[in-house]
């Protein structure tokens, strides 16, 4: 095609994620296509073998100081992405508020949560104001620069900031490249699925009802 | 070789398309149910879909898009490229004879560039899409809530 790419060559890495983690997820997820869902698609089948989540430290959408022990005890479904994100991000977003609509009951096992990886514009009161567009039990995670490298680091995502080629001079109004991947994990901290963006809400219900169930 | 499958997946899914709500038409192209998302905050990026449609049996271009709400418009794809999202700039889009384009969540879109002001949920703006032979063509886009996954409105 008559391509001209703003990517790869021209992004700026933010950081750099042990290559481990990353296939890790690749492994984790099914990319099996399902066209008729949505122009991106995949659903998810399994594996414990990823080695995704662990310790983190974070601010949230409240302003308050958390971890990862605050979220034992409950599943937790984890998007990142960021707020001037148009297209994925809120697609993302709207799919985890329809999965805890359809999830009834079960939805009060499950804390929905999304994590910027832009915490450069994504402040706490951003977080609030954006995530009142979605499920009302959505927490936001921000953070330092660094405490956000960390929990992608953790989760094994991938971000950095796109440089535009049109209008070099305007930084405030850059873009990201990141993965689009939300993962749930049990009441241990343990990784239980990855989604990948463009997944329909019932396929993620279902799943989630499986793994609640075991 | 994903970009032609998802070609292939937008023009057969066109059949399973609900009727559109609105329809702006010139020479064979029909440009149906523009839509966009309202923006939270500072954010100055915002989304466009819609579907074209071309009923004649000569290929067309979307060549360029502008809109008095953003600095600038212009196709991009969602795509996943070494497990990252991005966000391309195709350029022209290529309109095929007797098929249809979706641009929808999570793939084909329109970005809005450099928005002058938030977009606000229940508002609606003017964008015009320059096409190689068609000509020019200004169609009305309703602004839905943030997230949203399908135009809801009548308009």
């Amino acid at each position: 095609m008559s391509g001209r790419k703003v990517g790869i060559g021209i992004t700026i890495s933010v950081v750099a994620v042990a290559a481990l983690i990353g296939a890790g997820i690749r492994y984790a997820v099914d990319f099996q296509q399902k066209p008729a869902q949505s122009g991106i698609s995949g659903t998810v089948k399994s594996s414990g073998i990823a080695r995704i989540g662990g310790a983190f430290s974070m601010a949230d959408h409240k302003g308050r100081q958390v971890t990862d022990r605050d979220f034992l005890g409950k599943f937790m479904l984890i998007s990142f992405g960021y707020t001037y994100c148009p297209d994925i991000c809120p697609t993302e977003l709207q799919t985890m508020s329809e999965a805890l609509d359809a999830l009834g009951e079960q939805a009060d096992k499950v804390q929905p949560v999304f994590a910027t990886i832009d915490p450069e514009r994504d402040t706490a009161a951003v977080l609030a104001d954006y995530l009142s567009n979605f499920h009302p039990r959505f927490m936001g995670l921000t953070g330092t620069a660094t405490q956000v490298a960390d929990i992608a680091r953790t989760f094994g995502v991938y971000y950095s900031k796109v440089k535009s080629q049109n209008a070099p001079g305007q930084d405030k109004d850059y873009l990201m490249n990141h993965s689009a991947y939300m993962f749930l994990m049990d009441g241990n901290g343990k990784f239980r699925a990855a989604f990948r963006a463009g997944i329909a809400h019932d396929g993620m219900v279902r799943r989630i009802r499986d793994e609640l169930a075991k | 070789m994903r970009f032609l499958s998802l070609a292939l997946v937008a023009m057969l899914s066109l059949a399973a398309h609900p009727a559109a709500a609105s329809e702006f038409k010139i020479g064979s192209l029909t440009v149906e149910t523009p839509w966009s998302r309202a923006t939270p905050g500072k954010a100055r990026s915002g989304v466009v879909y819609l579907t074209i449609s071309n009923q004649g049996n000569a290929p067309d271009k979307l060549m360029s898009i502008s809109t008095s709400v953003a600095k600038r418009a212009e196709i991009h794809r969602s795509q996943m490229k070494d497990g990252m999202m991005t966000m391309d700039s195709i350029g022209a889009l290529t309109l095929r004879p007797s098929s249809s384009v979706l641009l929808r969540p999570g793939g084909l879109h329109v970005m809005l560039m450099g928005l002058l002001a938030p977009l606000k949920r229940g508002g609606s703006f003017d964008m015009t899409l320059k096409f190689e032979k068609a000509g020019s063509l200004t169609v009305k886009v309703a602004i839905e809530k943030i997230g949203a996954s399908a135009p809801t409105r009548p308009h």
